[in-house]
C-alpha cells in the first residue's frame, strides 16, 4: 500500500500550524490598531462648519476668552455654542461686507440659528458635565488640545471610554489651578503641586471610577 | 480485582485484532446503521428547531422567556447549571476511572468525554443567549479594548465564562488525545484517499511508536490528574455563582460539594443512558456489559445519596439557624406554587433512586435507563427549584411573583436535547466510540493480570 503522507507533510503541518498561530496573533494585533485608529475613533477629524470659523484668529491672535462664546462652560453640563448675536457683537462693525461672513449676516437679518456641526459628540448613555470638569481644575486645553493653533476646528480627542478613563483614573497631571483653565500652553505643574490641586479641588478620585458617575 | 471479574469487562471471543475491526467499523463502513439514521435526522431537526428559536430570540429580545424580576434567571440558567452537570462528570468519570485504574473504564471513557465536551456546549449557549445585548458577549473576554476595562471580576457572568472556557479547552484536550492512537488506526485501515488524509492529519503523525506511547501515557496521566481539581473548582464556580448572594437558598457554603456530587449524579445517569443507547444501535453488547451498568448504576446510587444528604443539610440548615426568610424558603419549597418541583425533585432523586440497591435493576438495560433518565430529570428540578424558588419571594412581599417558564423556554430547551444528541451522532460517526486502544490494553492485562505498569508498553 502506498504511503498516505510524504515526509515533508511533516513540514506542511508544523508551517500550518505555526503559521495560523501567527497570523491569529497578528489578525488580534490589527484588529486592536485598526479599533483605536483615527479612522474608527473620528479623531483628527475636520467637520465642515456653515462658516470657517477660526479659533486660531480669535483665541491665539485676539486673545478672546473661551468663556466670552461658550458663555455656560462653567455654569452648565453644555457648553454653549455661541448665538448669532454673539458674533454681531463685533461683525456688525467689522469685516461688515467680508464674503466669508455673508453666512452669519443672512443669519441675524432672518433671525434664523447657524447649524454648526458638533466636533465632539459623545453617545446619549454618556453622562458628561463641563461645569464639573472646568469647576474642578481640568483646562479646556487638557480635551480640546491647542484650540488657539487651529485654523479649524479639529475633534482632538477619541472619546474612547479609555481616554476618559485614563484622566478619571489618574486626574493629578491634568489639574491646574481655576485662574489657569482656559489659557493655552499651560506649563505642566510639578507633582507637588497637582497632589496639592486634587487636596484644594477636593476631588474624591475613588469616585471618578465608578460606574454610575459617567453612565447614569 | 480478581480475574473471574476481568473476564465479564471484556468479551473472551474477541481478539485484539477482531476487536479493532469491529470498532473500526463502525466508523469505517460505508453504510450507517438503520438505528444511527433515525437518531442523526431527528436530532438534527431539533438543531433546525434550535436554530430558528435563537434567530427568534436575537431578533426579538430575552422578553421571550419566562424571566422578569424577581425571577431574573429563569430557565436558561436552570439549564446551564443542568448542562454543565453533566459535563463536568463526564471528564471527572474518565479521569476518576483512570488514576484508580479501573478496568471498566476502557469501553465508557470515550462516551464520558465526548458527552462532556458537547455538553459544555449546550451549556455555554445559555448564558450567552440569557444577555440582553448577546453581540456584546465579547466583553467578557479579557481583550484590549477601546473601554479601558478589564472583565468586571465581581460579576459570576464573567465567572461563567472563564469557568465555562476553561473547561471546553480542557475537555478538548482531553478528548483529543485520547483520540490520537484511534485516528491512527483509522487512518491505516481506511481505504479512501480522502478518509486516509482526514484521519491522517487528525492524528498528527502518530505512528505506533514506543517514544509515541511513552509520551501519550506522560500526557494523560497529567491531564487526568489536572482534571479533578479543574472540575471541582469549575463546578464550585457555577455554585458559587448562587451561593455568593445573600439569597435564602442560595447563600449555603453547602453549594459547592453540593454541586459537584449533583453533577457526577447526573453525569453517572447521562453517562448510563448514551451506554445503553450506543450498545443498542451499534451491537455492542458485549464491549458494553451488564456489569459495566451495574458499575454505572452503583456510582449513580452512591451520588444520589450524598445529594439526598445535602438535600436533608438544607433544612437542617433553614430549621438550625432560626432565620425566618431562610425558614419560610423552605416551607414555601413544599407548600408554594412551585411545590410539585420540589416533591418531583425528591421522588425522582430520593425515592425513586433507591431501587438501584437491587441488582437485577441496576443490570437490566431498561430499568437503568428509566432510572437514569428520571434522576436526569430530578436534577433538572433541582436547579429549577433553586433558580426559580429562592428567588420568586425574597425579602420583600410586594416583589413576591410567580413566574413560569413560556414555550420558547422548552422549545430552546428541546434544542440544545437535540444539538447533544446531533453533536453526539456525528461523534460516534467520526470517531470510535469505543476507544480502541484503551480496551486492547484491557484486554493485555486480562491475559497478563501480573504485569506491571512498566511493561505494559503497548506496541501492537
Amino acid at each position: 500500500m502506498a504511503q498516505v503522507f510524504q515526509p515533508r507533510s511533516n513540514a506542511i503541518v508544523r508551517i500550518v500550524f505555526i503559521g495560523g498561530a501567527c497570523l491569529a496573533v497578528a489578525v488580534l494585533v490589527m484588529a486592536v490598531a485598526f479599533s483605536g485608529s483615527p479612522y474608527v475613533t473620528g479623531a483628527e477629524s475636520v467637520p465642515q462648519q456653515p462658516v470657517p470659523f477660526s479659533h486660531q484668529h480669535h483665541v491665539g491672535g485676539l486673545g478672546i476668552d473661551c468663556r466670552y462664546c461658550h458663555t455656560s462652560v462653567d455654569r452648565s453640563s453644555f457648553a454653549g455654542i455661541p448665538d448669532t448675536q454673539t458674533c454681531m457683537t463685533c461683525h456688525s462693525q467689522l469685516w461688515t461686507n467680508a464674503d466669508i461672513l455673508a453666512p452669519v449676516r443672512e443669519s441675524f437679518t432672518e433671525d434664523r440659528p447657524l447649524a454648526w456641526k458638533r466636533v465632539y459628540d459623545l453617545p446619549d448613555y454618556v453622562y458628561f458635565n463641563h461645569q464639573s470638569h472646568v469647576n474642578n481644575g481640568v483646562g479646556c486645553e487638557s480635551c480640546h488640545g491647542r484650540l488657539d493653533r487651529m485654523p479649524l476646528t479639529q475633534k482632538k480627542s477619541s472619546l474612547s471610554m479609555k481616554w476618559c478613563l485614563d484622566c478619571h483614573r489618574n486626574p493629578s497631571p491634568e489639574l491646574r489651578p481655576s485662574g489657569a483653565i482656559t489659557a493655552m500652553g499651560f506649563e505642566d505643574l510639578s507633582p507637588e503641586e497637582s497632589g496639592q490641586l486634587v487636596a484644594h479641588y477636593g476631588i474624591k478620585t475613588d469616585r471618578l471610577i465608578e460606574c454610575m458617575t459617567c453612565h447614569r | 480485582m480478581s480475574r473471574e471479574q476481568g473476564q465479564q469487562l471484556i468479551p473472551g471471543d474477541l481478539t485484539q485484532r477482531t476487536l479493532t475491526s469491529r470498532i473500526a467499523g463502525l466508523v469505517l463502513d460505508r453504510r450507517p446503521r438503520p438505528g444511527w439514521r433515525v437518531g442523526f435526522v431527528v436530532s438534527g431537526l431539533l438543531t433546525l428547531v434550535l436554530l430558528g428559536g435563537l434567530a427568534h430570540l436575537f431578533t426579538t429580545g430575552v422578553g421571550i422567556f419566562g424571566i422578569n424580576i424577581p425571577v431574573a434567571w429563569g430557565m436558561p440558567i436552570v439549564n446551564t447549571i443542568w448542562w454543565i452537570g453533566i459535563a463536568h462528570a463526564g471528564t471527572l468519570i474518565s479521569a476518576v476511572l483512570l488514576l484508580t485504574r479501573q478496568p471498566w473504564r476502557a469501553s465508557i471513557n470515550r462516551l464520558a468525554e465526548a458527552m462532556a465536551m458537547f455538553a459544555i456546549v449546550c451549556a455555554g449557549i445559555y448564558p450567552l443567549i440569557h444577555l440582553g445585548r448577546p453581540w456584546l458577549a465579547y466583553y467578557l473576554l479579557p481583550y484590549p479594548d477601546s473601554l479601558g476595562l478589564w472583565p468586571q471580576w465581581r460579576s459570576p457572568l464573567v465567572w461563567d465564562f472563564f469557568a465555562i472556557a476553561t473547561y471546553l479547552i480542557f475537555t478538548t484536550c482531553f478528548l483529543y488525545l485520547s483520540l490520537l492512537p484511534d485516528f491512527a488506526t483509522l487512518r491505516d485501515r481506511a481505504l479512501g484517499r480522502g478518509r486516509q488524509l482526514f484521519y491522517g492529519v487528525l492524528a498528527l503523525g502518530w505512528r505506533n511508536s514506543a517514544r509515541h506511547w511513552a509520551r501519550y501515557e506522560k500526557a494523560n496521566q497529567v491531564l487526568a490528574v489536572v482534571a479533578a481539581p479543574i472540575v471541582v473548582s469549575v463546578t464550585g464556580i457555577i455554585s458559587l455563582d448562587l451561593a455568593i448572594s445573600i439569597v435564602p437558598g442560595f447563600h449555603f457554603t453547602i453549594f459547592p460539594p453540593y454541586f459537584v456530587a449533583g453533577a457526577l449524579f447526573s453525569g453517572f445517569a447521562t453517562v448510563s443512558m448514551l451506554a445503553i443507547i450506543m450498545r443498542s444501535v451499534f451491537g455492542l453488547r458485549d464491549l458494553i456489559t451488564r456489569r459495566h451498568l451495574d458499575y454505572l448504576g452503583r456510582m449513580m446510587l452512591l451520588f444520589a445519596l450524598v445529594v439526598g444528604y445535602a438535600y436533608s443539610q438544607e433544612m437542617f440548615t433553614a430549621w438550625y439557624t432560626g432565620d425566618e426568610y431562610y425558614r419560610y424558603l423552605m416551607i414555601d419549597r413544599w407548600t408554594g406554587p412551585y411545590a410539585p418541583i420540589w416533591w418531583g425533585m425528591i421522588f425522582c432523586n430520593v425515592v425513586l433512586v433507591q431501587l438501584l440497591w437491587f441488582r437485577n435493576v441496576r443490570r437490566s438495560p431498561l430499568w437503568l435507563f428509566v432510572l437514569a433518565l428520571t434522576s436526569n430529570l430530578g436534577m433538572w428540578l433541582e436547579r429549577f427549584q433553586i433558580v426559580f424558588t429562592s428567588t420568586h419571594a425574597e425579602f420583600m412581599p410586594s416583589t413576591w411573583d410567580t413566574i413560569w417558564p413560556t414555550g420558547w423556554d422548552w422549545l430552546l430547551y428541546a434544542g440544545t436535547l437535540g444539538l447533544f444528541t446531533f453533536l453526539m451522532f456525528v461523534f460516534v460517526r467520526l470517531a470510535p466510540v469505543v476507544s480502541m486502544h484503551d480496551m486492547r490494553t484491557a484486554m493485555r492485562e486480562r491475559s497478563q493480570p501480573e504485569s506491571t505498569d512498566h511493561e505494559r508498553a503497548r506496541h501492537e
